[in-house]
């Protein structure tokens, strides 16, 4: 299971949304995988406050009283065991005219056991097909990853060589929230040219009136230096040429903010969402 | 040792929940005040008519007063502790009438497990619950309108992913999207507020 797949699996059994297979498997990787019950807790955390999401009501006035009645009724453990003394008692009485009825009672309850161990068989065939299928899985995702990244390293060894890197900076900025810690993004400035990409994923949406701000840490500059507002897609992900609002001699480090909409002209007056160098 | 009356208003609601599991009624009397008001208005979201929410208030306060002999502050504040139990009651009351087959797992039991492993637990702590409310709300503003309403209908509507999304008429794929995006959004917003 990818880490992107088990967020939103984890959101979803948050709010109660999982079903059939889906729900198993995923309980069956909350059993071992401690990542899974992280992002479980985190996002119960944040649905249970969904219940103060409802516009306000006012309870009837007679309410409180109905409430605290049944309290008074519900501490009552004299008849609590006198009601367990009566039932005991009427067990006896029937048990005396009717004794075939424990008989019955015990063939019942062996045939329910029965099924009951059948389908406790069958689930567990299932659950272990399924954890061999994931295994499966996550073992042919790994091998793709390895390869990618081969690739890669390979391509950049020969940049290297070619000298085409000298200019370019390369940075990964990583997510700052602990509410969403797949949030990320990598830079790439060139400095000959006075220009970069910036490539983001997995950002949280934003609404309407706010903008997401790109800031450039340059040792020259007393103030970050803005690199643009921008905005991503419902996915989180973007996309984004970008240059400094000054010239960039030096990078410390790349940081991108959560601003009113339009940015900041100055420095960074919202929280930051991801920074690196 | 009663506490009088005057003692007990200056208590924390986790304070007063301690003190209604010793039996202390008036205890959870001003707990009823503190916390009612939120919780009716999730009631009645649920349920759509005062005769209902009324009844899903009776029976989740008094499985609160069950269970506040056992209810353990560090752990959950009381309105998050009640939210659950509201919750679980109300969608075992939906499935039931829409006589969805799936196993909804059985509330009672499970209220303090889930709201053990959550770090939510100071949710609450320096806020009323009206105030507490008042922020959740605003935070929920922000998300985009497409999200408000995947998360209502998933938390309030008790429907499933694939009745969500014919309602939306979307993709599964976007559905599940939305409620990530939008749990993780609401996170952010509130972040350092409650």
């Amino acid at each position: 299971m990818s880490r992107d797949e088990l967020q939103e699996l984890a959101a979803l059994y948050a709010v109660d949304l999982l079903e059939g297979d889906e729900l198993l498997a995923f309980e069956s990787e909350l059993d071992r995988n401690p990542e899974a019950k992280r992002a479980v807790e985190r996002y119960a955390e944040t649905s249970d406050l969904l219940a103060l999401t409802a516009d306000e009501v006012e309870p009837p006035a007679d309410l409180e009283e109905r409430i605290m009645g049944m309290t008074d009724q519900s501490e009552e453990p004299l008849m609590a065991s006198g009601g367990d003394a009566d039932a005991a008692m009427e067990t006896k009485v029937v048990g005396n005219s009717f004794s075939w009825i424990p008989w019955g009672l015990a063939a019942a309850f062996a045939i329910t056991s029965l099924v009951l161990w059948n389908q406790r068989t069958d689930i567990s065939q299932r659950l272990a097909s399924l954890q061999a299928e994931y295994a499966h899985r996550v073992d042919s995702l790994l091998v793709s990853h390895l390869q990618e990244m081969n690739d890669l390293e390979a391509e950049l060894r020969q940049l290297e060589s070619d000298g085409a890197l000298q200019n370019l900076r390369i940075a990964v900025l990583k997510s700052q929230l602990e509410s969403a810690p797949n949030a990320q993004a990598v830079a790439v400035w060139n400095a000959s040219q006075q220009s970069g990409r910036l490539t983001v994923s997995q950002l949280p949406a934003l609404s309407s009136d706010q903008d997401y701000q790109l800031w450039i840490i340059d040792p020259a500059y007393e103030s970050p230096v803005s690199a643009g507002v921008f905005n991503t897609n419902e996915e989180g992900t973007l996309e984004y040429a970008f240059s400094g609002s000054e010239s960039i001699a030096d990078i410390d480090a790349f940081a991108l903010s959560l601003e009113a909409k339009g940015g900041s002209d100055t420095t960074p007056k919202g929280p930051i969402i991801l920074m690196g160098n | 040792m009663n506490l009088k009356s005057e003692q007990l208003s200056d208590l924390t609601d986790a304070d007063l929940l301690q003190e209604s599991g010793k039996g202390s009624r008036d205890a959870f009397r001003i707990l009823y005040r503190r916390i009612s008001k939120a919780l009716y208005s999730a009631a009645f979201k649920f349920t759509g008519n005062g005769a209902d929410a009324d009844e899903l208030m009776q029976e989740t306060f008094l499985e609160l007063w069950k269970q506040a002999p056992k209810y353990d502050a560090s752990l959950a504040q009381p309105l998050t502790f009640a939210s659950r139990i509201i919750r679980n009651r109300a969608i075992d009351r939906i499935r039931k009438k829409t006589r969805r087959g799936r196993i909804v797992e059985d509330s009672k039991q499970d209220i303090l497990e889930l709201t053990q492993s959550a770090p939510l637990a100071g949710a609450f702590e320096n806020l009323r619950a009206s105030e507490a409310a008042q922020v959740v709300r605003k935070a929920f503003d922000v998300l985009t309108e497409d999200q408000r309403q995947v998360l209502q209908l998933a938390y309030f509507g008790g429907l499933s992913q694939s009745e969500i999304a014919d309602r939306e008429s979307q993709a599964l794929g976007t559905v599940k999207s939305r409620i990530r995006r939008g749990l993780e959004r609401l996170r952010v917003e509130l972040e350092g507020k409650l």
